[in-house]
């Protein structure tokens, strides 16, 4: 007798607590204030939840490899700034947009070939990026603001299709495509067993360095996208465009269950995560909290995240 | 006589489902070199590990000095009882001195490190050593792999030892260093030390032990006197036993002769000048002692380590196997000794384990088709009799054995043409193992040319039509299944001629 087997996806289950605490918080923001449930405010909530996610999109498939990606932030006001120089110089959109999605592309490629080939450690490859760009990001302004950038580059940050924020529905979209990469195609499977065992894939054939290489690319083209976005949000390219955002986006996958061990994670849990982080951003504004206090209590919404999994974690082991 | 320093009575060990040491009875007599001899797994790592105190054995008592001891890792240091591992635990980027005295630096009045006493301490252990090292400005990391191994010894003797336990201490040593090795070794036998020396070398037993305890399949055998021993009669101490398992026989008629796998003088940075041919239908056996280079040979078969010289022929064609793609796409395929490290990605399910090597085939245009993954590891499961209540079940939550039909399943989704086999049944009960080797026939007889690890010798001599016999990265022997026997093969595996 030959045995069948039901199909449960499994990468996607163990989101329901973050489901919970998402449901929970928002409920509680609806009661404790007026305008929390308004068609206006959740708008507001995806439009400030954008970028993070969509550096997080990007985050998450590094830190599955086992990685992790720190140069987020700087990349998105790099990248805001090497745009608007272009776009005052008089070129393309769509030229310039181009241009600088290839420019992120080859940051990460650039971070992806230090940590497989050198064999540096990510985190410290990464910071090192960051602060070049960063730098650079300062010189060529000299530190002041650029404006003047034209309308159909801004219109991805700031523009509306049918009343509802461009950069939500790119955000929703990023998501399903890198969800569907993932989930469906062969090198998310790859992006799953490099991270959860380097060796035994190896062994099994895969490419273990072109697949993290190709992560670390993959992030460095969405640092890029959220860069776009960001310029366009601000109506203006500044060097502390996309200040602290990796860390933002790194807390939501946190919360998203993606581990930091590696092999573990995924594309909705990380846009979840970052509507937890941007909902409570959002609804303490609207109590009148003060911005550091806000710190405060994000930090502690993370610390309670990350140790309701280890507890969950234990209780599986017993 | 001598006094006697230790005595273990009646040690028994057991691990879940082993047992691994029984009613063991053992002495040790000051001023003596007592020679530890056993194959792979036969207890001896297990035996030191309880007098080093890192296991309580379940029965049984030790007696130090006439005085029953319940050893931990703290009393027996203590007690002065230091083992030396093969694996060294200098750590490189210290000075020597520093790691001499590792844990228990000498301390002045005030509580600070006392440089001076070190010095001192260190001299007069480094003397003892025969070491000319500046124990002070040396970097251990930069000493020679051989006076690391010596500093290891003087962290032992440092501690006022009694006991020296060496796990085969000259494996990686030179000739000159093993000398060197050998007169400390006599030096501290004149002191009165006990000495438990463990070697798979023959000519070094006889050379520096008094007396040979053997061990085989966790049962202590024989102690005698070294002088009262010779190499034949230690050899079938240590191998010698009933066969207790009977191994399925091949059909010889359906094998085909043909050359499937042709190595001529292969190099590669692990292993040396290797040549062997294979036919398809046929099963190469590799044995060999620990660090012999068996596993390296087949990484160095399956594209991972980089051959440097010579030339490899698959079907009779010269191939250039660059990778471990290249040499799957080949149809060389790979069992790893370490099915946790190496084989299997443990967080993850069944079916994805299973498939992990053939996506190519898997998808199209990249994206991967689920019905065919399901279809492919299915068809594995249901064909190895895996238990499990789901295609999604967790594989590191699955036993050995189970674990180890994944992985058999993976790499004979397609019929694999050359199947590498690292010790197969390492960690697996006997019912799996019987249907392993059933696996191997039933290949063997479609066709596939099969090279099998294994550091069981019933289960090498049991299995293979040939037996290839490893030493140092070379092959010293290639021997028929009529003509090999247990003693034969031990022979050449630790040094004979």
């Amino acid at each position: 007798m030959k045995k069948t087997y039901e199909k449960v996806p499994v990468r996607i289950k163990g989101l329901l607590p973050t489901i919970v605490i998402l449901v929970i918080m928002c409920a509680f923001f609806t009661i404790v204030t007026d305008s929390f449930l308004t068609y206006k405010n959740i708008k507001n909530v995806l439009l400030q939840t954008a970028c993070m996610s969509i550096v997080g999109v990007g985050l998450t498939f590094v830190v599955i490899c086992g990685h992790f990606d720190l140069s987020g932030g700087s990349v998105i006001a790099l990248i805001g700034i090497l745009a608007a120089k272009m776009l005052l110089a008089g070129w393309n959109t769509g030229l310039v947009i181009v241009l600088v999605v290839i420019i992120g592309a080859l940051i990460g490629l650039f971070n992806g070939l230090c940590v497989t080939r050198l064999r540096l450690v990510s985190f410290i490859v990464t910071l090192a990026t960051s602060i070049m760009a960063g730098g650079l990001a300062l010189a060529i302004t000299s530190g002041k603001t650029i404006s003047g950038m034209p309308e159909n580059f801004l219109w991805f940050g700031s523009g509306k299709v049918g009343g509802f924020p461009v950069a939500a529905i790119l955000m929703l979209l990023l998501c399903v495509v890198f969800h569907f990469v993932l989930s469906r195609t062969v090198y998310g499977h790859k992006v799953y067993a490099v991270g959860g065992n380097s060796d035994a894939a190896h062994l099994a054939g895969i490419n273990t360095k072109n697949v993290v290489t190709l992560a670390f690319v993959v992030a460095g083209c969405l640092n890029a996208v959220a860069g776009i976005v960001m310029a366009g949000r601000l109506g203006c390219a500044l060097s502390t465009a996309g200040s602290g955002l990796e860390m933002n986006a790194l807390s939501g996958l946190v919360i998203g269950g993606t581990s930091m061990k590696g092999g573990k994670g995924n594309i909705i849990g990380t846009l979840l995560g970052c509507l937890i982080i941007g909902t409570l951003t959002n609804g303490l504004n609207l109590l009148n909290v003060s911005a550091y206090w806000t710190d405060f209590v994000r930090g502690l919404v993370i610390f309670l995240a990350i140790t309701f999994d280890a507890i969950r974690w234990f209780m599986k082991k017993e | 006589m001598a006094k006697k320093i230790l005595e273990l009575k009646h040690i028994s060990k057991e691990f879940p489902g082993v047992k691994v040491l029984q009613d063991i009875g053992m002495e040790l007599y000051e001023g003596e070199v007592l020679g530890l001899c056993g194959e792979n797994g036969a207890g001896k790592s297990t035996l030191i590990k309880i007098l080093s105190g890192l296991y309580q054995p379940e029965n049984g008592s030790i007696e130090f000095e006439g005085k029953e001891v319940k050893l931990n890792a703290e009393i027996a240091m203590g007690l002065g009882i230091s083992a030396i591992y093969q694996e060294l635990t200098i750590v490189p980027e210290m000075t020597v001195a520093e790691n001499l005295f590792l844990g228990r630096v000498p301390k002045t009045a005030l509580g600070l490190q006392d440089p001076k006493a070190m010095e001192r301490e260190s001299r007069k252990i480094l003397r003892l050593l025969d070491l000319d090292v500046e124990p002070m400005g040396t970097k251990a990391g930069d000493l020679s792999l051989g006076v690391q191994q010596l500093i290891e010894i003087g962290k032992a003797i440092g501690r006022e030892a009694k006991v020296l336990i060496m796990d085969e201490p000259t494996s990686s040593l030179g000739k000159k260093d093993t000398e060197h090795l050998y007169s400390i070794i006599r030096r501290f036998r004149e002191k009165g030390y006990g000495i438990i020396f463990i070697s798979h070398h023959m000519e070094e037993i006889f050379e520096i032990t008094d007396r040979v305890a053997v061990l085989r399949d966790g049962n202590l055998i024989d102690t005698r006197k070294t002088s009262q021993w010779n190499v034949d009669e230690l050899v079938f101490a240590m191998v010698n036993r009933k066969i207790s398992q009977q191994f399925p026989k091949k059909h010889p008629s359906r094998r085909t002769g043909e050359s499937v796998l042709k190595l001529t003088n292969v190099s590669s940075s692990k292993v040396h000048d290797i040549n062997m041919d294979i036919s398809a239908g046929e099963i190469v056996g590799i044995a060999g002692i620990v660090g012999a280079g068996r596993t390296e040979l087949l990484k160095t078969i399956f594209g991972f380590y980089k051959i440097t010289a010579g030339e490899v022929s698959i079907h009779g064609k010269k191939k250039h196997v660059k990778s471990i793609r290249s040499a799957l796409d080949e149809g060389i395929v790979l069992v790893p000794e370490d099915r946790k490290k190496e084989g299997l990605v443990l967080e993850q399910s069944i079916q994805d384990n299973i498939v992990i090597s053939h996506f190519k085939k898997l998808s199209h245009l990249y994206v991967v088709n689920n019905r065919k993954i399901r279809e492919v590891s299915l068809a594995g499961v249901n064909k190895y009799k895996i238990r499990t209540p789901s295609l999604d079940q967790i594989v590191g939550k699955l036993s050995g054995g189970n674990q180890q039909k994944v992985i058999l399943s993976r790499v004979t989704v397609d019929n694999p043409k050359i199947l590498l086999l690292d010790e197969p049944t390492r960690g697996i009960d006997v019912s799996v193992k019987m249907e392993m080797y059933q696996e191997m026939i039933r290949l063997a007889e479609a066709g596939t040319a099969i090279v099998m690890v294994s550091s069981e010798l019933p289960e090498v001599l049991g299995m293979a039509d040939r037996i290839l016999v490893m030493r140092e990265g070379r092959i010293v022997a290639a021997l028929s299944k009529e003509e090999a026997t247990s003693e034969l093969v031990m022979h050449y595996a630790t040094g004979g001629r």
